[in-house]
């Protein structure tokens, strides 16, 4: 049920099987089916999500109603309310399926466990918060300054194949440019390959 | 006598209006012929009113799209455009890069809203994957047809060749496609290469194979590679798409709409549609 967290835990901060075992307690297992909503924004998060299988996004909704995506997470990625989860907070995110979806919810003594049973996976952990906010960084930075053609290449380089699994419009808007704007740069891409 | 190695269930079900029957689970059953999608039902343009309709394709394969009822809209990234109708064939080599897309027509979706359509994706060997991309358009009064005596129905000979006849559609390996349209009691037998992987859907209607076994509407019977001959006998009027080819002995890796021999090629394939090397084409 777990097989996938297991074989990144392994992989990335090499946990082993013994390890891995102490952490099942704290974990749960759920299947999101598209369209549906794994959490809902006013709710408190008690989870971080690890996705088996599947696609899902994070997006909030401003007070005109338009949708504003933060994050995507495909097999592999972890998505998470962290200020909801560390501080108590009413979330002002959804996470809803874009695919059929299967995640790993771990639970809050997860990570403290992990660390307790696991040495490597402290220094994973702390690369993984540093390479977080540094993502944070990169965006926000792209979204003050960068043309939209800049903010699509990062986003083909971070996210490489998504462009084949996800709308157009959502991709606009994780971008923060209007499907117009996005139609027109990768026209312009495909013209200066013609 | 050619065996039955399996019958096989749709493996996958999708969409709310139009249901989408995914035949074949396992891309190594029938290569060259990768997949087989039927699709049917009644399309609310209230709801969805050009819901797109296919997988496509956009390297290193072919899709193609057999409609007997509604009308399809083709549109692709070098701005052609054009209906299929009832009857009609449409195939479409993605060659070395085109990005494309069928649509419910809209004019249909107004009226009775009954659309009913195949599609299958047919793999090409290695040294075609790089070809131009192409489309051959088979409107139904063009396609060549096999009469069976005393008016016992037809079979529409698409790719291939079915005793005399020859199909018009140039192909990239030896490959047959058939649409036989039998009428009740119409027995017909047919002969291919015994290493040609084959299989035949039933749209409508029952039959029975080689006099023995039935196979119902929306069931896909995958024959055994042992030898040439079967016979397919209508117990009732049917209609039955069969396929058989040369199977393609190359890895097959696919991602999305790419079909490649190699998982660097599929990265390739991917990185150049991120930049916009296959050309545009709107959503």
């Amino acid at each position: 049920m777990f097989d996938t967290l297991q074989s990144y835990l392994s992989q990335k901060a090499l946990v082993s099987a013994n390890e891995f075992s102490e952490l099942l307690p704290f974990l749960a297992f759920k299947q999101v089916p598209r369209g549906a909503f794994l959490f809902w924004a006013g709710d408190i998060c008690h989870h971080h999500f690890f996705v088996q299988k599947g696609l899902l996004r994070s997006y909030t909704i401003d007070e005109s109603g338009k949708e504003h995506i933060l994050q995507f997470a495909p097999e592999n990625w972890f998505i998470a309310d962290r200020s909801s989860y560390y501080f108590n907070e009413p979330s002002a995110i959804n996470i809803q399926a874009i695919e059929d979806t299967e995640v790993a919810m771990l639970e809050k003594g997860f990570i403290e466990k992990a660390l307790e049973v696991s040495r490597s996976f402290r220094a994973y952990h702390e690369k993984m918060l540093q390479n977080h906010v540094r993502h944070q960084q990169i965006r926000i930075n792209m979204l003050l300054s960068a043309t939209a053609e800049k903010r699509y290449r990062y986003f083909t380089d971070t996210y490489f194949d998504l462009t084949l699994r996800v709308p157009q419009w959502m991709i606009a808007s994780y971008l923060g440019i209007t499907p117009e704007s996005l139609s027109r740069v990768r026209k312009e891409l495909a013209r200066r390959h013609e | 006598m050619r065996t039955l190695e399996a019958i096989i269930p749709p493996h996958r079900v999708t969409g709310r209006h139009l249901q989408r029957v995914s035949m074949l689970p396992d891309r190594n059953h029938l290569s060259p012929f990768l997949r087989l999608e039927y699709t049917s039902g009644k399309q609310d343009p209230a709801i969805a009113p050009l819901e797109r309709t296919d997988v496509p394709l956009y390297r290193g394969a072919e899709s193609v799209t057999l409609v007997y009822d509604g009308t399809l809209t083709y549109n692709d990234c070098r701005d052609n455009s054009r209906k299929v109708s009832p009857g009609d064939v449409h195939w479409v080599t993605a060659g070395n890069g085109l990005l494309h897309h069928h649509h419910c027509d809209a004019g249909v979706c107004q009226t009775d809203g009954i659309f009913r359509f195949i599609q299958l994706q047919i793999n090409l060997p290695a040294h075609s994957k790089t070809t131009r991309p192409r489309q051959q358009y088979l409107p139904h009064d063009k396609i060549p047809c096999w009469h069976l005596p005393e008016d016992k129905g037809s079979i529409d000979v698409i790719a291939g060749a079915y005793n005399d006849v020859t199909g018009s559609i140039s192909t990239f390996s030896a490959l047959h496609v058939l649409n036989a349209r039998l009428q009740a009691g119409a027995r017909v037998g047919f002969s291919y290469p015994a290493p040609f992987n084959t299989a035949f859907f039933v749209l409508n209607g029952t039959v029975t194979f080689n006099d023995r076994i039935t196979i119902n509407a929306g069931q896909l019977a995958l024959l055994a590679n042992d030898n040439p001959d079967f016979t397919i006998t209508a117990q009732e009027a049917a209609v039955v798409l069969l396929l058989s080819g040369a199977p393609i002995a190359e890895p097959v890796e696919q991602q999305g709409p790419f079909v490649m021999n190699t998982p660097e090629e599929i990265y390739q394939s991917v990185r150049d549609y991120n930049w916009g090397k296959y050309g545009y084409l709107e959503e």
